[in-house]
């Protein structure tokens, strides 16, 4: 078996420039009916160089959501710091854009309305035309042309995920943040989109953070994999991926000799973790109900706004 | 898809090398039977249930004078709208003419003025309560009480406050058709998805866009179902509130149908009904189409 990074030896790059960085980060979340704080993700030191593709893999529960919001700037750090090019996160920013699992674009507006969502809010500095013809260029590039004034009603997964892709890329961010986008596709759409996700990022140069249960999806896309420990998450191990890109364009990736080497090396360390985190809420962890109750809670601490950040 | 086939490729039986993938079918007797037969057999059913009627009526045991043959009815439906009456000297016993449109004009306006105010403030009081944590504890002691509260209940203090003019009309009309609105507004702010909500701070919206862009919208079709179940409960209100109303002449439909009653007078009290229930369905179909024409994003896609 040819040797691979041992835990910390991939972490350290010197030659590229950090981009976000986070620092001794804990962070968690109130369930406030039940008077309880949880925290998600503890003591997390982790580093994406600017221009690479960071996949974070972990069990589900492990509090990998958690970290992209704090990316994100939609949560706030416990205690620690993360910064994005040595500047502290303290909100939303133009240089962050997000993909969510559940899609998560305006089903009452045409997929063009939606994809606008990018420079609605912001001031951008572009005429009217020249926004309309950003939004005309990132459809064709997430292939939705035909589509533009259909409704997310009428369209498939697939291509819904596809709109809230263009949406992220649209304004051309600096950091493009995944969560888990292609987790409620079928294996066909999922590796059709990923294919096309790999060819985009190249294409717009971004820098991203992927979150993802799926080993292969981390293999396929990931430039370093990142593994995330059961709750409460730390960074167990980071590992680089040394196949060549690009990797989905044509042919089968999985054929390639490191593909087999480098799974079952991360198999056996997520399937540690796996375990761990099934016996963890067959003892009555907070682990099944958790994702109810964040969600909850994180839409009680919007409406209430505790940061005042809207 | 664009539709720009020929006849031609349309005709079953002689493919095309490249027939569209979507066709139109063109009309058979099943084709009509499947589509219109609804219509066939609604039109058959009430001919043969006003048929009945006025054969029961005319032969059955009941009394004529608490069911009324259906002509008659018919007699007083058309004086009642449309006049013409030769009620000279007869014993009429309140028929006469427009004595139902008139009745009926009234209680439209009295409706929709009730209606106008309780989709106006409900609305927005629903808005704020799901919007604001301190509205929502401040009112909602008031508005879930009122609206579990049978409203009949208050009328005797909405009396000794208001009299039994028409303005206490108004107020139950209102005070049984707010409810709803402020209910089902207020659940659509609170159930709004959160995803939508981080996607919209992600882009950069302040507070006050993700309520216009992504709240309201959002609320939209909660509202819609609000306005349609008001609608109907303000209907209950308003016959309700002209049965109690002290009115001596055009106290609209529902004192219409009460005082027909009393002064025995069958024709009409059915004609009067017929006329409310009419409405009503009118109405009511009306506000169910209202949905898909809103919120078509709320249509499961149908082919």
């Amino acid at each position: 078996m040819a040797s691979l990074n041992k835990p910390g030896t991939a972490v350290e790059k010197p030659g590229r420039k950090v981009l976000i960085e986070a620092k001794n980060l804990t962070i968690g979340y109130e369930l406030e009916r039940e008077r309880k704080l949880l925290t998600a993700l503890r003591d997390i030191n982790l580093i994406a160089y600017e221009g690479e593709f960071l996949v974070l893999v972990g069990p589900s529960g492990c509090g990998k959501t958690t970290f992209l919001n704090a990316v994100a700037g939609l949560l706030p750090p416990w205690e620690g710091t993360i910064t994005y090019e040595g500047k502290r996160i303290e909100g939303v920013g133009s240089d962050r854009a997000m993909v969510f699992q559940d899609y998560a674009i305006m089903p009452w507006r045409t997929v063009s309305h939606n994809i606008e969502m990018a420079f609605e809010f912001r001031h951008h500095g572009l005429a009217k035309e020249e926004v309309q013809q950003r939004i005309q260029r990132t459809i064709e590039a997430v292939g939705l042309q035909g589509f533009e004034e259909s409704y997310p009603y009428e369209l498939s997964g697939g291509m819904k995920q596809r709109v809230g892709i263009g949406r992220a890329l649209a304004a051309e961010p600096k950091v493009l943040l995944a969560d888990e986008p292609f987790g409620a596709l079928d294996a066909m759409t999922r590796q059709v989109l990923q294919g096309q996700l790999e060819a985009l990022v190249a294409e717009f140069n971004q820098t991203v953070i992927f979150i993802t249960h799926s080993i292969d999806e981390a293999i396929s896309l990931g430039d370093r994999i990142g593994v995330i420990s059961h709750r409460p998450g730390t960074v167990r191990e980071i590992i680089e991926v040394d196949i060549e890109r690009p990797r989905l364009a044509e042919g089968e990736i999985t054929s390639h000799p490191r593909y087999g080497e480098l799974r079952e090396y991360l198999w056996s360390l997520v399937k540690d973790e796996a375990i761990q985190a099934q016996a963890a809420s067959d003892f009555g962890d907070l682990d099944q109900d958790e994702d109810a109750d964040r969600t909850e809670t994180e839409h009680r601490a919007l409406l209430d706004d505790p940061g005042g950040r809207l | 898809m664009t539709d720009t086939q020929t006849p031609q490729t349309a005709t079953p039986g002689s493919p095309q090398p490249h027939e569209p993938r979507i066709r139109k079918a063109r009309w058979t007797w099943e084709r009509i039977w499947r589509r219109y037969s609804f219509v066939f057999i609604t039109i058959v059913n009430l001919t043969v249930f006003f048929t009945i009627w006025e054969l029961f009526a005319t032969f059955g045991p009941v009394p004529s004078l608490i069911f009324p043959r259906f002509s008659e009815v018919l007699e007083s439906l058309k004086i009642g709208w449309i006049g013409g009456g030769n009620l000279e000297g007869s014993d009429n016993r309140m028929l006469a003419d427009f004595v139902i449109s008139r009745n009926f004009w009234e209680t439209l306006k009295i409706y929709s003025v009730s209606m106008v105010v309780s989709i106006g403030f409900g609305i927005p009081i629903g808005l704020l309560m799901g919007a604001r944590k301190w509205v929502d504890a401040i009112l909602s002691p008031y508005v879930w009480t009122l609206s579990s509260l049978p409203r009949i209940a208050i009328y005797p203090i909405l009396v000794m406050f208001i009299g039994i003019g028409s303005e206490i009309k108004y107020a139950i009309i209102i005070l049984t058709a707010i409810f709803p609105v402020i209910i089902n507004t207020w659940a659509g702010v609170k159930t709004t998805e959160q995803s939508l909500i981080n996607a919209a701070r992600m882009f950069g919206a302040s507070r006050s866009q993700i309520y216009r862009k992504v709240v309201l919208p959002y609320t939209l079709p909660f509202v819609v179902t609000g306005v349609q179940l008001s609608l109907s409960r303000g209907l209950i209100g308003v016959v309700l509130a002209e049965f109690l109303t002290g009115a001596t002449q055009f106290g609209g439909i529902g004192w219409l149908v009460f005082r027909a009653a009393n002064a025995f007078n069958a024709p009409l009290t059915y004609a009067a009904l017929l006329s409310l229930a009419v409405f009503a369905l009118i109405l009511v179909q009306g506000t169910r189409s209202m949905e898909a024409k809103i919120a078509p994003w709320r249509q499961v896609s149908k082919t």
